[in-house]
């Protein structure tokens, strides 16, 4: 299997070479080299999944004729792989799975760059929502409940979210300007030690994306109080947004994929096609999309940087409220 | 019903391709577990997902076992949770056991792999209530009680034991800290924000420290001399008497430890070390070739592995790196773990229950078959073998995270690893406190969250209050003990 997968790329590879030495004076074809997929995280995570499902259908379906090699850069809460990525400037053989750290990272100073001045946005795939979940003994089962108990004993309920100045942290904080409450927000080091510590009834709710507690959900063990998205998810439509309660505001973590800056046009044309090709996959759409509960999406070009720059003004604040920036 | 599933030749034919490839992805320094299982992930997901399961629980198996090879041969871990194995195991080598170490490792892995499944398979959903009632102030206690242990760790020389736990403490406190959100003493460097890697770490402290020091007296002679059969593998009765008790400790240990969220094998290694010694009748051998010291851990290690196995499937939160890549496995096959995983995919479930037992007794044929070929390794002359070993820490620490900071801490590290053994201080006590200062302080501080600040938190939560108390025993009772001894002493001075 192996052996003949192999056979295949070099016979694959042999051709391009023929090809490409007979043409020497046409326009370079891409990809013509191996191409790195950098994930700036640690294997097993949300944006490691990502790209090894990308790559996955795209080896499956052969739609990459040279492989495809997935690296995982891990650090510094993906300050290592971005800036690996930054410094590949121009470079059209290196592409990293993105997460809203390539607008964010600027503003705190742990990256050099962001999606404007530093990166080439190839596609935005999906949008994963956030949630407040609490855990089924709770005597909270509505956000109404949530918010009178908070009020009640203002600074006194728990709650838990991945790591300090992140999108959990941000959307705590949010939640608690637009409910006018105050919380404990306790920081941990993974959705899953958030997902045990609610379960365990150790914090009051958790910040939750959908699919780190959609197994608890369905075991009827946990229940989602609201989602803080613009309308319900399809796919859970029982969980009421904040808005419509009367806590507006809206948060959500963005998945894509970026190149560096100065990436080829064709480069960049190819991977546009690419991804349209994988995100219109069956395989995709069941495995990927549904089974993380997130909302698809296949914005490119000026539309997915004009959602990036929504974002940068909307951190800007919140990271300056929460103490982030200092300068 | 699961054997009926897991033992057709296909799928053992993948148990013994994920054991085989296991060891020798474990024996490399760098690429463990996590790597490991996420490296071949791919390439099941063409499979059904009962044989793909097998052969990444086969691999699991074979990686955890291939670290431990190298940490017994060259004192170089091939993966987190064999450090501790370097303190024995390669003593034992120097010894000229090196068989009875790597075979009684493959029995302790074998027996608490075993049980482990069998405890899995009957009381999963209990203990995974029992994982869930551990919150902050519960993993506090723990790791407090681990860190008190240290001392044991050190030998002789209780206060050059606590400072290289506090130089520990220290390099634990390197790289973001969750709470605050600020990364500490990392001078702006990417690489630092992260914190201390452990591994890199722990490849020089030992590998390479072991290598400079060794090199000072270096001959052209073979650690090794003579013939090695399969005979000489195989623990005498005197080794296995000993080890006995050591390997049921260990079993019930990890698989404990296993079950919590985020402490895992490496934890329940050292945990296991320190209760070893501990009850040890002579504590006195411990660093200088042991058995029970290599026989507890790398018990405790196996069955940690499996035990974390259960909060993954009853409740869907993975309890180790690995574990969470291999839930990222199931979901890829259209399965959710969770509570519901029991009842909705039963064949599933048993299949995989059915894969660990395959996957360990396979590790036992082809472990006890191997290590009369890797234990040859160590009858190349010295002056050869430590230029290998060098080669072996180098790209260890590289593949980590295809890094070259990684190999340049590794690199600093081996110089204190060198010095630290010229100068009695324990890097043992080190690795400890980077392992367990992280979680300790993290635990500590999300608690005070919790509790405003208020220590009471501690000491008003059952579990929590006995593992303080023990803690605090642990540290009270050998001052006390000294101070007894030394008033005794003036008393019989006094008395002449």
């Amino acid at each position: 299997m192996l052996a003949l997968r192999l056979l295949s790329v070099s016979v694959v590879s042999a051709a391009l070479l023929l090809a490409s030495s007979g043409n020497v004076l046409a326009q370079a074809k891409y990809p013509s080299k191996t191409v790195e997929v950098v994930v700036p995280y640690a294997p097993g995570g949300g944006t490691d999944n990502l790209m090894r499902m990308i790559t996955g259908i795209m080896d499956e379906n052969k739609w990459a004729p040279v492989p495809m090699n997935v690296n995982n850069r891990a650090g510094g809460s993906g300050a290592v792989g971005f800036s690996y990525l930054i410094n590949k400037k121009g470079d059209s053989h290196v592409v990293a799975g993105a997460t809203p750290m390539i607008v964010s990272g600027k503003i705190e100073g742990r990256l050099p760059g962001n999606h404007r001045d530093s990166m080439t946005i190839l596609m935005i795939v999906a949008i994963d929502e956030l949630m407040l979940s609490v855990r089924n003994e709770s005597p909270f089962k509505t956000i109404d409940d949530f918010v009178n108990a908070a009020r009640a004993r203002p600074g006194m309920l728990t709650v838990g979210g991945t790591a300090t100045y992140s999108e959990d942290h941000i959307f705590t904080h949010l939640f608690e300007q637009a409910a006018k409450i105050k919380v404990k927000y306790v920081p941990f080091n993974s959705g899953g030690e958030v997902t045990a510590a609610l379960m365990g009834g150790h914090i009051d709710a958790g910040v939750m994306n959908p699919n780190e507690i959609v197994a608890q959900i369905e075991a009827k063990k946990a229940t989602n109080l609201a989602v803080a998205a613009r309308k319900r998810m399809t796919d859970a439509a029982d969980v009421p947004t904040f808005a419509e309660k009367g806590y507006e505001f809206y948060w959500e973590q963005m998945r894509g994929v970026v190149g560096p800056a100065d990436m080829a046009p064709e480069a960049v044309a190819w991977w546009q096609d690419a991804l349209r090709k994988v995100t219109a996959n069956k395989k995709w759409q069941e495995l990927y999309i549904k089974r993380n509960l997130l909302t698809p999406t296949a914005w490119v070009g000026e539309e997915a940087n004009k959602y990036l720059d929504g974002l940068i003004g909307k951190y800007e604040s919140a990271l300056g409220a929460l103490g982030a920036l200092k300068k | 019903m699961g054997f009926s599933v897991a033992l057709t030749p296909f799928n053992l034919l993948m148990a013994t391709c994920g054991v085989f490839v296991g060891i020798l992805i474990g024996a490399l320094p760098g690429i463990g577990p996590p790597s490991g299982v996420a490296l071949l992930l791919p390439l099941t997901f063409g499979m059904e997902p009962t044989s793909g399961i097998i052969m990444l629980a086969a691999l699991y198996a074979g990686t955890m076992y291939g670290g431990t090879i190298t940490s017994v041969l060259i004192n170089t871990p091939g993966e987190s949770a064999s450090v501790v194995t370097c303190l024995d195991g390669y003593q034992m080598a120097l010894q000229g056991r090196a068989g009875p170490a790597l075979g009684i490792a493959a029995i302790g892995s074998f027996i608490a792999g075993t049980v482990g499944v069998i405890l899995l398979m009957l009381v999963s959903p209990a203990l995974a209530k029992w994982s869930l009632s551990f919150g902050p102030p519960e993993t506090f206690a723990l790791m407090l009680l681990g860190l008190t242990t240290v001392t044991l760790l050190t030998g002789d020389n209780a206060l050059k034991g606590y400072i290289s736990m506090v130089l520990g403490l220290m390099l634990a406190m390197v790289g973001f800290d969750i709470i605050s959100g600020d990364a500490r003493y990392a001078f702006g460097i990417p690489e630092m924000m992260d914190g201390m890697d452990f591994l890199p770490v722990a490849i020089g402290l030992f590998g390479l420290g072991e290598v400079l020091a060794g090199a000072e007296m270096a001959t052209g002679n073979a650690i090794l001399q003579g013939r090695y059969g399969l005979r000489d593998v195989m623990p005498s009765a005197r080794d296995w008497a000993r080890s006995r008790w050591a390997i049921v400790r260990g079993t019930v240990l990890g698989f404990s430890v296993g079950l919590l969220p985020g402490a895992g094998p490496t934890v329940a290694s050292f945990l296991s070390y320190t209760v070893e010694k501990k009850v040890s009748k002579h504590p006195q051998e411990f660093g200088k070739g042991a058995i029970e010291g290599v026989a507890g851990p790398e018990s405790a290690n196996n069955s940690a592995a499996i035990g974390a196995m259960v909060p993954m499937l009853t409740l869907g939160i993975p309890g180790s790196a690995t574990t969470a890549i291999m839930l990222g496995g199931l979901m890829m096959w259209g399965l959710r773990p969770g509570p519901m995983l029991f009842e909705k995919n039963p064949e599933f479930v048993w299949g995989l229950i059915a894969s660990q037992y395959i996957a360990n007794v396979m590790l036992l044929i082809l472990s006890t078959a191997f290590i009369p070929l890797f234990v040859r390794a160590l009858r190349i002359p010295y002056t050869i073998l430590m230029p290998l070993i060098i080669v072996f820490c180098i790209t260890g620490a590289y593949s980590l995270k295809n890094n070259v900071w990684d190999v340049g801490q590794m690199l600093v590290f081996g110089v204190l690893g060198y010095a630290m053994k010229k100068l009695g201080y324990s890097p043992a006590a080190l690795v400890l406190a980077l392992v367990l200062g992280p979680l300790a302080e993290r635990a500590l501080r999300q608690s005070l969250i919790i509790s405003d600040a208020g220590l009471g938190i501690f000491f008003l939560r059952p579990i929590s209050a006995v593992l303080m108390v023990a803690a605090l025993a642990a540290v009270a009772v050998p001052v006390v003990r000294a101070i007894h001894a030394a008033s005794r002493r003036r008393h019989a001075a006094a008395g002449d």
